[in-house]
């Protein structure tokens, strides 16, 4: 996949020997002839095809587009095409009914490509019983744009809305074992079925699959070969740096594989995954996009995007994102590895080292969709990454979280050029990243292929970063109470990070959230505040993190705020906790760590001379939550320092 | 929280260069401590005199040092992980401390471990010396050991992080502590692979860097489902060929 592999170019066939262009050439034509009296070619009503070949040098997005004419036979036009793409049915028994030569275009995924000759076959269906004229063939490169979803109201007037719908639909009607259907592709995410050797066992009641309140009905068999889901499924990358990466293939495959189920209902052939931009928080689109909510499609038929499991902040069903604590300030992050996008980690279904995109908006926005029932001991789908992929919004908070890495790199930064990042997980020689194409074979993918939109031929609708300053410049403000007009950029700091203080002992996070102080450590509390004293543009203030170890528990849609000292130090979510803390699972129990920047807190409190021996450490519950079965624990809560000199 | 790269190294090539070290000692076997001395004489049975002439030859004392230099040998590079969390979360003027009362926490249970193994080995080669039986004997529960779902929970609870205490004695001790735990989890995974080659009257050394290469890869190996599974666990080497590939590589990407 790359830029520019394929000029626009086309073969007219409006004379009796067409020459072929660069890429395209046409070897076989049976039972198409030479019309003279129309100066053109058709594919003739005895059976016929024409087939193409396409050549490429590298797999990318095309858009195949013919000028056709239907023939009228009796009164009536029966034409109907198929087209095959080496060999898969790509589009099957499509038929014009447009008597005046017209443009027809359909938009190629590159899964079903490879670099070198593709054959493209359009071939008159058995039971056409009149002729379809060609005039000519044109292809060009594709990209695709994904779109605001709240365009038009975010409702099905929406056609990106109403056809993901329809698409979502069809792969609804899948069965589970099938790679391109949809309960298959949620399995790929996380899943509650099997122990998929290491995802740990099933629950035996909620949130396994078979114990989920419809709708949708989500199916628990045919379950595919163990080598299949051993390969595909429980793959996301959580908590770790491959989180933007992977995510960035899951949707993309699943885009592909929408797009030709869409093509192939009569839908756009342009039509790309939209997203949702919860953090517009200037007008309505911080409430979920109505198509979402309503229970019917326009045709009165049930819609397919509605998922009884959702119950939002408020544990009614409502769902609206609240900003706060949602925002984007993590796009004023400059660095990528363990700021942006996660710390350094293999193949890690829940690592213990989540990157600001992921904490926040990620996070968050998952357990505000999902949130906990307030008539239910349930929570919602989106609130567990084992049952998240199950809910077609997920898709959408999805799209506008790649949508915020693209802007991010968009706006000069860089990703990871380690080679360890590059290569994925196979560089360890762990699981590797694995997403099926439309024609169900598998396509492994690694970072490098990802690294950016333009290399998977698609763009967004606004690739935009929000102004503002970052925290550092903000610190330096409060500090020295001296204005700086640019953004102040702090190197990158690799020393290891310095233990500043502790709790002591488990904490536990009972229905009333939990109080603990943490000591600090003197030498470290003097090395900190010389650093807060002397702080200018020259001298940077210390970084000081709050860090929760080894939270562990089951109430995945669970929110808390912190407070240190009572001010607020931010929010987190349990969203994995589930996964994260079972024994057999991939993280052996390790549970989550989450990390708070609370720089601005410790600058607050040295102003104010309030920076003494401890620090008062509040977590409260955000929202509803669900003790869950299991008691929700924190092993350790640590401060960490670490110098910007 | 993480720990920089340079950290990182040190504490790795710390590791691995004692580790390394230790094996150089071992293979080049000075004064005859890593191998069991046969009187021929007395070769004719097991009695009171030729377990006093075996002992003579072999003292216990010998013999478990021996035996610790095996374990530092074989199982330094397998501590790299949870010295370098330990490391990453203790006080910086404790790090050390707490990072060596953690290796010798787990040194500690292998060695107590190491006492009844020399004691078992000491008997059967009063019974058989010079004789492939009791490896072979050891051989097959060591095989079923191997693969079977007890191994597998051993080597998950391996990947257990425990809260550790930050300032004073308490983090002392909940770091030997740690060490300790770790090890039981260690001896649970890897006691079969640990005899088997100390009962070989040859090949002793060979059958040790086999066990050793099998047990880092074992090491590397996310937790899994504990039940029966047949697995030469060789992550290890497949490791190795995929790093030696990325970085002949890495200009290509
Ligand atoms: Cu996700």
């Amino acid at each position: 996949m790359g830029t520019q592999v394929l000029p626009l170019q086309t073969i007219d066939f409006s004379v009796p020997n067409p020459s072929q262009t660069a890429n395209l050439s046409l070897p076989l034509y049976q039972g198409a002839g030479y019309r003279a009296d129309y100066t053109t070619w058709s594919l003739l009503q005895n059976g016929g095809f024409m087939q193409f070949n396409l050549n490429l040098s590298s797999a990318c997005r095309v858009s195949w587009g013919m000028n056709v004419c239907a023939a009228i036979s009796n009164g009536v036009t029966n034409n109907p095409i198929s087209i095959h793409v080496n060999g898969f049915p790509f589009i099957s028994g499509y038929s014009d009914h447009n008597v005046n030569f017209h443009p027809v275009v359909w938009t190629i995924p590159p899964s079903l490509l490879k670099a070198g000759n593709n054959t493209i076959t359009v071939s008159l269906d058995a039971t056409a019983s009149t002729q379809l004229f060609i005039r000519s063939v044109t292809v060009s490169e594709a990209v695709l744009t994904r779109n605001n979803a709240w365009n038009n109201g975010g409702s099905f007037d929406n056609s990106d809305l109403l056809w993901y719908a329809k698409g979502v639909g069809v792969m609804m009607s899948r069965a589970l074992s099938d790679p391109t259907s949809w309960w298959f592709y949620a399995a790929i995410h996380g899943q509650y079925i099997v122990d998929n050797d290491g995802s740990g066992p099933p629950p035996t009641d909620y949130p396994n699959w078979g114990k989920i309140p419809p709708v949708p009905a989500v199916p628990i068999t045919p379950l595919p070969g163990a080598s299949v889901m051993a390969q595909y499924w429980d793959q996301c990358q959580h908590a770790g740096w491959y989180f933007p990466p992977w995510h960035r293939g899951y949707l993309y495959a699943l885009e592909n594989i929408l797009s030709i189920i869409i093509q192939q209902l009569g839908g756009p052939s342009d039509w790309a995954l939209p997203y949702w931009n919860y953090l517009d928080s200037n007008t309505q689109q911080l409430t979920m996009p109505p198509a979402f909510s309503s229970p019917k499609l326009p045709d009165n038929t049930a819609n397919p995007l509605y998922v009884t499991a959702r119950y939002g902040l408020s544990g009614t069903g409502k769902v609206v994102i609240a900003a706060p604590p949602v925002n984007q300030s993590c796009q004023s992050n400059t660095t990528y590895t363990n700021q942006y996008g996660g710390g350094v980690t293999g193949f890690e279904h829940f690592g213990s080292s989540t990157g600001n995109l992921e904490s926040n908006p990620h996070n968050i926005v998952h357990n505000q969709i999902g949130g906990n029932s307030t008539t239910t001991p349930y929570y919602g789908l989106m609130a567990d990454p084992g049952l998240a992929g199950l809910d077609p919004i997920f898709y959408l908070h999805h799209s506008n979280i790649d949508r915020l890495w693209a802007a991010w790199n968009n706006a000069g930064n860089q990703n990871p050029t380690d080679s360890n990042w590059l290569n994925g997980p196979s560089a360890s020689a762990g699981r590797q990243f694995y997403m099926p194409n439309p024609d169900g074979t598998a396509w492994l993918y690694y970072p490098s292929m990802v690294n950016s939109i333009s290399q998977l031929d698609y763009t967004y609708q606004d690739l935009t970063l929000p102004a503002g300053k970052n925290q550092m410049t903000e610190r330096l403000f409060t500090l020295t109470q001296s204005l700086t007009e640019k953004n102040i950029i702090p190197m990158q700091n690799d020393d290891t990070p310095e233990l500043f203080g502790a709790s002591s002992g488990k904490i536990n996070l009972g229905a009333a959230g939990a109080e603990a102080k943490i000591r600090l450590d003197a030498p470290v509390r003097g090395n900190v505040l010389k650093s807060l004293k002397e702080a200018a543009e020259t001298s940077l203030p210390d970084d000081v993190y709050l860090l929760l170890e080894g939270i562990k528990g089951t109430a995945d849609a669970n929110i808390y705020s912190v407070t240190v000292n009572n001010l607020n130090a931010g929010y987190f979510t349990l969203f994995g906790i589930r996964k994260a803390t079972m024994k057999d699972g991939h993280h052996a129990g390790a549970g989550l760590t989450v990390k708070l920047n609370i720089s601005a807190i410790v600058d607050e409190l040295h102003l104010n001379d309030a920076l003494s021996d401890s620090l008062d450490v509040k977590i409260m519950p955000d929202g509803n939550v669900l003790q869950g079965a299991a008691p929700v624990t924190i092993d350790r809560i640590g401060v960490y320092r670490v110098s910007n000199k | 929280m993480r720990i920089s790269a340079k950290h990182k190294l040190l504490i790795n090539l710390l590791l691995i260069g004692i580790s390394l070290l230790v094996w150089v000692i071992l293979l080049f076997n000075p004064g005859g401590i890593m191998t069991m001395e046969h009187c021929h004489v007395s070769a004719s049975g097991p009695s009171a005199a030729s377990l006093e002439m075996l002992l003579e030859m072999n003292p216990v004392s010998d013999q478990l040092l021996g035996w610790g230099l095996m374990v530092v040998a074989m199982m330094l590079p397998k501590l790299t992980l949870p010295v370098q969390q330990l490391f990453a979360t203790s006080l910086k003027r404790m790090r050390f401390i707490t990072c060596m009362l953690f290796v010798l926490g787990y040194l500690a249970t292998w060695m107590l471990v190491g006492l009844f193994m020399v004691v078992a080995i000491t008997l059967l080669n009063l019974w058989f010396p010079m004789s492939f039986m009791p490896a072979l004997v050891v051989l097959l529960p060591g095989l079923v050991w191997q693969f079977s779902p007890w191994k597998q929970y051993f080597l998950n609870q391996g990947h257990d992080h425990r809260p550790l205490s930050a300032f004073g004695g308490a983090a002392l001790r909940d770091a030997f502590q740690y060490g300790l735990v770790h090890g039981v989890w260690c001896v649970g995974a890897g006691w079969a692979l640990m005899l088997f080659p100390m009962l070989l009257p040859q090949g002793h050394n060979a059958a040790m860097l086999i066990v050793t290469f099998i047990m880092i890869s074992e090491h590397l190996e996310q937790p899994r489902l504990v039940k029966w599974r047949f697995d030469l666990r060789l992550r290890l080497f497949r490791y190795l060929i995929a790093q030696t590939r990325v970085r002949l590589g890495a200009a290509a990407v």
